[in-house]
């Protein structure tokens, strides 16, 4: 055997390099499944079942072993026939007693029969008595001894590792105590609730339930606790893995003593930041609240903005070993049921440890996995949610991301934003066309002044030539190293800043801005003409509403830089050329990237001109959402009426 | 070799960047040149050596005192750099120039070409065609004939006081010339137009350095024989040099050339500019002057016809008079007044409409196209190229006339007494 | 085997592929061309051309209704299996041929006005790698990626356009029946093989819809296509005249350097870089991918990505093959109206007379069985 022998580096090389060759050179077509594909058609009647299987978390506790068990039970058995025979001796004995020393050594000996039973006990491991003892923790029912759930609880959750979780034992009152047990997370839970809402009723009301008679009942307690209880949310259980999900989310579960079901009672009241000022995307006129970390209270802020019965919100947790929840929110009357539906089977398909933000999840659920343009868009406003929803499309919230994903999306609707819908048609018209001209020069600017300097001089004209000339005499590098200098200098600044604190925020500018902009000139390291063309090419690309795009679109301008720098307007045209192709080859979510105009739909008219408000009759038609029309012809019904003091 | 597969698609992207990389770092780089590896010529002068060899003159854009610096020495650089050469044909003083020059030369500003008349008159096809193939150069350049003198010594002379640089005087007297209407704007690429077509002959703009100081002897620019570029006497502090007249050619050669009047003429019937002014003696007393400024509101209407190879030429020009000065005390409101007067200035600007359209027959060229309208007298195409329009032209019947329309007359006149009082209402 | 899946296109994509082949030799030297035969109705020749264009094509598309399947089942079907491929090599070789002769000739173009002084056999070799990622993405892409392209197109043409106005001389459209009425009509008819993209719609039939997108498509891409041509070509001879007019290489080039507006905003040519470069590589890619959509179909492959390559070399060795400028310019006339000529009349002019034939006997039989 050559195991001892290893290959020569050579080999490797050689076989790497043959067999890279060698896919890149024959070609096989790849046997993947069909893309997912928007159909045009859409089925009314289409009622999809699709199952909500729930990931399950993976077993933290060893599975104990059969014989174990049976070991352990054979001990018992024996200890409990050596006591059971020790216990009758004594009967024997106790009958017999006349004298006080005879009664004190019986004592004695039954105090050390008793020890030593607890001794028994201590070293013995519980045996567990429920009936399903031998799956795996998570899979079992609660167990009608609180013993062993109390066991099994401390198993799960590592329990002197773990200091958090709190395992409050008390007495239920009534006329035959029952002992309960508390169960919560400590910092996840409202204290208030819990000591006046559920310990304080039942350790102190008045339980006139629990008699002699009542017990035959299955789970009895539960039901007397049941109806003790004032907290407006408790349900019943009978599986360990609900009781996990429950008090991993901040909820209580209540286990009572011979009862074989536990109560989940809502008890949420972990601190979380309260609603502020959207940070990223600021509006004039429009609403200020922003999303905050706390899934329950952003779809809370969504239902305060949607009051209807149509929005819904499923969820779903993702990551294996810690699941965090995610939901999906749309409009059950507009959304199209195949996208709903592909999103939901592209979440549960997602195998990972931990999803630690939004973006993650994004990158987790696109197509077309290596292209850098953004598919979706996050937004932390509400009001653009609600909008975008009423439109036909799907947002998707992630537990402790104050940020909401928008899907589907197309490449125009990342130069839309929430101050157009505020505005009438010429000042919003005139700011779209601004974005998007923005977007041009971002992209294409420094290119072509590279590309008009190197190659085409002829276009300037001459006043100008003349004057770039005059300010380069004098310039010791060549002016594409002139703007890569001050390219990455502008982007420096701009990663900078979002690290600096505070305090220093406003000294770093001006150094900044005295720094590269004056005595950068005035040392003769880059021209004045430079300069301003960095920073008009910085801040139009600051006008695109969305940041991913931004930093998008400032690598393709480095891109566009080289082009020009060795192919001039020719390189530019390719450049751009590629660049269309590129982007119409995209596919999000079954729609093309560039609709409505990539793939032609109906235009609609959100585009580059924004009709007034009571035009917008139709929805984007890219969506493909069920309803097509969202206003009626004539949506200002009260233009064809007479007005108030003229009726008769 | 799974691992190898699942960082295929990787291997992929980097071989295509790396084919695109190589592929653009190994094209354009070759033949970009930055911006200050360039000298821009901006004139090029062309004379006639002793032996019929060009002698070129390359005016330089000398970058050094450009306007538009935060220079705070007192620039002594000379403003251009004029350098002159002899070669056999244009493309050998091109050669001896880029050894000289320590950069490459760009035609892309060529501003104006400069011919003398000597070389003009042996033909300059030779030095427009290879600068019209050459691929920098684009065919909005002046070009300019020069009356009296050398090329050389005019762009010598070229030193404008409203300008800071030379050839922007030329660039913007020859753009202005709707606002100086003596000469018509002539760009290289609308004489090499209609040199081969068969309708119109090319023309370029005559040039001249002023040396005539002589005001006593002035007469004006409307009267008479006028004056050719170089001639007109003025003195003073602007540049020796002027642009008046227009040099007419014979497909390349130079054979003519006409004065200022004619050349404004030749604009007002082309319909290039609309604004002149006209002076005439006043029909009642012949000492006196009268002016008017007159407009052209309609293009000329001009009528073409041929019978039996004979063709008969019509101008008609209609101009509106806008304001009159009539320094003599006659009173020109009047309806008989006027119309004396407006069939005075038709009369005179008839003659010499038609004084000029005679003069461009004896010197055998059309620089108004008035070919152009004779192109559709023809039934196809082949008939006409078998045609000569300068031939016809020389033998053609021309009338003419313009018609003048006196609108308003600025100040209106009102008189109150006999004597010099005269009450100015508007 | 799997046979090659078409994706669905639509009306604006067939009236953009159209439009696109159409126009792509107007940038080269045809106009020159028609300058040189028709003189002053060089605009009346296009008319013709578009004409004949519409007429064939929609004769075509109106028996293709009658059959499932594109042109070459079409012709199975009517004429035999030989004939299935005889003309699908022709039209092979017609694709073929557009891609490597406008790869020429386009190159040429670039290289002498884009760049100083460059060698031709660079700016080829970029025209085939951008060609051949292009074909990769596939026509849809294509077809999109031109659709957004256009408002470019459309703003320079017109830019340029406008601002030549001022030098419209309207006599030198006269003498105004340019070389014979007659004559030009000839001529048109002749050069209609420069538009024979229209048999696209033919070839990628099963990608549309139905009878009325194709029809649709035929028609409005004739004709925007017809327009933009003949605007152009009026504009050039208005502003330059017949005599300049055929000497000039690239005659847009030339004539966008006549555009002036300001002292200062003057030398407008080199934007129309970016014309050439768009509608060139479209072209091109277009050409590019019918060619080996044409030969997946015969040879019942299930792909063509694989042979990408293969043609991306085949182009570049053919586009370097001719020795000068003029020799291809020979060479592409002559072609286009034989070879193109051929493939725009005769083999449409063939399916057409099978088709009526058999529809006829069908009749006959009927008639006689009664």
């Amino acid at each position: 055997m050559s195991q001892n022998k290893p290959t020569p580096p050579r080999t490797i090389l050689f076989a790497t390099i043959f067999s890279k060759l060698k896919k890149v050179l024959t070609y096989e077509p790849a046997n993947k499944p069909k893309p997912f594909i928007l159909e045009e058609k859409m089925n009314e009647a289409a009622e999809t079942n699709i199952e909500d299987s729930q990931l399950k978390p993976k077993s933290l506790v060893k599975k104990t072993t059969l014989k174990h068990l049976v070991s352990q039970a054979e001990r018992t058995l024996e200890y409990s026939k050596d006591a059971a025979s020790y216990l009758e001796v004594l009967k024997k004995e106790i009958i017999k007693t006349k004298t006080k020393e005879d009664r004190k050594s019986i004592l004695k000996k039954i105090n050390y029969t008793s020890s030593n039973l607890k001794k028994i006990k201590n070293s013995i491991t519980q045996p567990l008595t429920s009936f399903d003892n031998s799956l795996p923790a998570e899979k079992r029912s609660v167990s009608t001894s609180l013993s062993e759930n109390k066991e099994l609880l401390r198993n799960l959750y590592h329990l002197p590792l773990n200091t958090n979780l709190i395992l409050h034992d008390f007495v239920i009152k009534g006329e035959i105590p029952l002992k309960a047990t508390l169960v919560f997370f400590d910092g996840l839970i409202n204290k208030e609730i819990i000591n006046t809402s559920i310990i304080e009723p039942l350790t102190r009301g008045k339980n006139t339930l629990l008699t002699e008679n009542f017990f035959p009942e299955n789970n009895a307690p539960t039901q007397a606790a049941l109806s003790i209880l004032p907290s407006h949310i408790t349900k019943k259980i009978d599986s360990i893995n609900d009781v996990l999900s429950a008090i991993n989310i901040g909820d209580s579960v209540l286990f009572i003593e011979n009862s074989s079901e536990a109560i989940i009672v809502e008890t949420k009241g972990s601190e979380h930041r309260s609603i502020e000022r959207a940070q990223v995307e600021q509006s004039i006129r429009g609403s200020q609240a922003a999303f905050v970390e706390l899934l329950d209270v952003n779809i809370g802020m969504m239902r305060n903005r949607m009051p209807t019965n149509d929005l819904i919100s499923e969820t779903l947790p993702i990551g294996d070993r810690i699941p965090t929840t995610c939901s999906i929110m749309y409009l059950k009357s507009l959304a199209n049921e195949q996208i709903v539906a592909e999103v939901r089977r592209r979440l549960q398909g997602v195998r990972t440890d931990f999803v630690a933000d939004l973006g993650m999840v994004e990158q987790f659920i696109e197509d077309q996995k290596t292209i850098f343009m953004p598919k979706t868009l996050q937004t932390e406003r509400p009001d653009r949610v609600a909008s975008y929803l009423a439109e036909g499309r799907i947002a998707l919230f992630l537990n402790g991301s104050p940020f909401a994903m928008i899907i589907p999306v197309s490449f125009f609707t990342f130069f839309q934003f929430i101050e157009d819908y505020s505005m009438k048609l010429p000042t919003a018209t005139f700011t779209r066309i601004l974005r998007l001209s923005g977007m041009f020069i971002a992209t294409l600017l420094p290119g072509i002044y590279i590309s008009l300097v190197y190659f085409h001089q002829e276009t300037l004209p001459t006043n100008l030539l003349i004057a770039i000339v005059n300010a380069r005499q004098n310039i010791p590098f060549p002016a594409i190293v002139e703007i890569l200098i001050m390219e990455i200098a502008f982007e420096l600044i701009r990663e900078a800043g979002l690290r600096v604190p505070g305090l220093l925020g406003a000294t770093i500018s001006i150094v900044g801005a005295i720094i590269i902009g004056q005595a950068a000139v005035t040392a003769k390291l880059v021209s004045q003409i430079i300069v301003v063309l960095i920073a008009i090419t910085g801040l139009a690309s600051f006008t695109i509403p969305e940041y991913r795009m931004a930093t998008t679109l400032s690598l393709i301008r480095f891109a566009f830089l080289f082009f020009g720098y060795f192919a001039g307007f020719v390189g530019i045209g390719m450049g751009l050329f590629l660049f269309t192709m590129y982007l119409c080859y995209i596919k999000s979510f079954g729609i093309s990237y560039m609709a409505p105009l990539g793939a032609k739909t109906f235009l609609g008219s959100d585009l580059f001109i924004r009709n007034p408000v009571y035009n917008q009759e139709l929805r984007p038609d890219f969506i493909n959402a069920k309803d097509k029309r969202r206003q009626p012809h004539i949506s200002r019904t009260w233009e064809h009426e007479e007005p108030v003091n003229r009726k008769k | 070799m799974k691992r190898i597969s699942k960082c295929n698609i990787f291997i992929k992207l980097i071989f295509i960047f790396m084919i695109l990389f190589f592929a653009f770092t190994l094209s354009g780089c070759n033949s970009d040149y930055d911006i200050t590896e360039l000298i821009h010529i901006a004139i090029i002068g062309v004379d006639k050596g002793e032996d019929g060899k060009p002698i070129i003159t390359y005016q330089i854009a000398n970058i050094k005192s450009a306007p538009g610096i935060a220079d705070n020495e007192e620039n002594k650089e000379p403003k251009l750099n004029i350098i002159t050469f002899r070669g056999n044909t244009f493309s050998d003083t091109l050669d001896a120039l880029s050894s000289i020059l320590p950069r490459m030369p760009s035609f892309a500003h060529v501003k104006a070409i400069i011919f003398s008349k000597e070389f003009a008159e042996d033909g300059i096809y030779s030095v427009i065609s290879p600068v019209l193939r050459h691929a920098d150069f684009r065919g909005n350049a002046y070009i300019i004939v020069v009356n009296n003198g050398t090329a050389e010594e005019f762009i010598k002379q070229n030193n404008p006081t409203f300008e800071y640089l030379p050839y922007r005087y030329i660039e913007s007297q020859a753009t202005l010339s709707k606002y100086s209407r003596y000469y018509s704007k002539a760009t290289i690429y609308e004489f090499y137009n209609r040199l081969n077509s068969n309708s119109s002959s090319s023309y370029a703009i005559l040039g001249g350095i002023n040396k005539n100081h002589d005001l006593n002897n002035a007469h004006s620019l409307q009267e008479g024989d006028s004056y050719y570029a170089g001639e007109m006497p003025r003195r003073g502090d602007t540049n020796p040099v002027e642009l008046l007249g227009t040099a007419l050619f014979y497909k390349d050669k130079y054979i003519g050339k006409l004065t200022a009047e004619d050349s404004m003429i030749v604009s007002v019937i082309k319909g290039d500019f609309r604004k002149t002014s006209v002076v005439i003696p006043d029909p009642n007393e012949p000492e006196l002057y009268v002016s008017c400024i007159v407009v052209l509101k309609r293009p000329a209407t001009i009528s073409v016809k041929m019978e039996n190879d004979k063709v008969k030429i019509n101008v008609e020009l209609l101009l509106e008079g806008e304001a009159i000065n009539t320094p003599s005390k006659i009173n020109y409101d009047t309806p008989e007044n006027r119309r004396q007067l407006e069939e005075a200035f038709t009369e005179h600007m008839t003659a010499r409409l038609l004084k000029m359209l005679k003069k461009t027959q004896e010197i055998g060229a059309d620089p108004i196209g008035l070919g152009y309208y004779n192109r559709a007298n023809y039934k196809n195409y082949q008939e006409f190229a078998k045609s000569d329009w300068i031939s016809l032209y020389k033998n053609a019947e021309i009338t003419g006339k313009t018609v003048l329309k006196i609108r308003s007359s600025g100040l209106s006149w009102n008189k109150t007494e006999e004597k010099n009082e005269v009450d100015k209402t508007e | 085997m799997s046979t090659l899946k078409l994706s669905r296109m639509g009306l604006t994509d067939g009236i953009i592929l159209i439009v696109f082949l159409s126009i792509s030799r107007f940038f080269l030297i045809t106009s020159t061309e028609a300058i040189k035969l028709s003189a002053g109705l060089a605009w009346y020749l296009y008319l013709i051309s578009t004409l004949v264009t519409l007429i064939i094509g929609l004769a075509l598309i109106n028996i293709l209704k009658n059959f499932e399947g594109d042109l070459l089942a079409m012709t199975e079907r009517l004429l035999g299996k030989s004939w299935f491929y005889i003309i699908g090599i022709y039209y092979a070789l017609l694709f073929l041929s557009n891609c490597t002769v406008l790869t020429r000739k386009f190159s040429e173009n670039i290289a002498q006005v884009g760049f100083r002084d460059i060698d031709i056999i660079v700016v080829i070799f970029l025209y085939v790698l951008i060609m051949s990622i292009s074909t990769y993405f596939g026509i849809e892409v294509l077809a999109r990626g031109a659709y957004l392209l256009i408002p470019f197109i459309i703003f320079l043409t017109a830019f340029i356009l406008v601002l030549i106005i001022p030098l419209f001389n309207v006599h030198n459209l006269a003498p105004w029946q340019g070389t014979g009425i007659g004559n030009v009509t000839l001529y048109g008819m002749a050069s209609a093989g420069a538009n024979s993209g229209v048999i696209i719609i033919a070839i990628l039939a099963p990608s549309f819809q139905d009878f009325i997108t194709k029809a649709k498509s035929v028609f409005y891409g004739s004709i925007i296509g017809g327009l933009y041509k003949m605007t152009c070509i009026t504009t050039i001879l208005l502003a330059i005249g017949v005599e300049r007019s055929k000497e000039m290489l690239i005659p847009f080039y030339e004539l966008a350097s006549l555009a002036y507006f300001d002292k200062s905003f003057q030398r407008f040519e080199d934007l129309t870089v970016f014309l050439w470069i768009f509608v060139g590589l479209i072209s091109i890619g277009v050409s590019a991918w019918v060619t080996l959509y044409l030969v997946a179909r015969m040879l019942k492959l299930s792909d063509i990505k694989p042979l990408i390559p293969l043609l991306s070399i085949i182009v570049f060795s053919t586009a370097t093959f001719a020795e000068n400028a003029l020799s291809i310019i020979d060479f592409d006339l002559g072609f286009l109206k034989i070879y193109h000529g051929l493939s725009m009349y005769v083999f449409p002019i063939i399916l057409l007379f099978m088709f009526y034939k058999q529809k006829l006997k069908l009749l006959f039989k009927k008639n006689s069985a009664v």
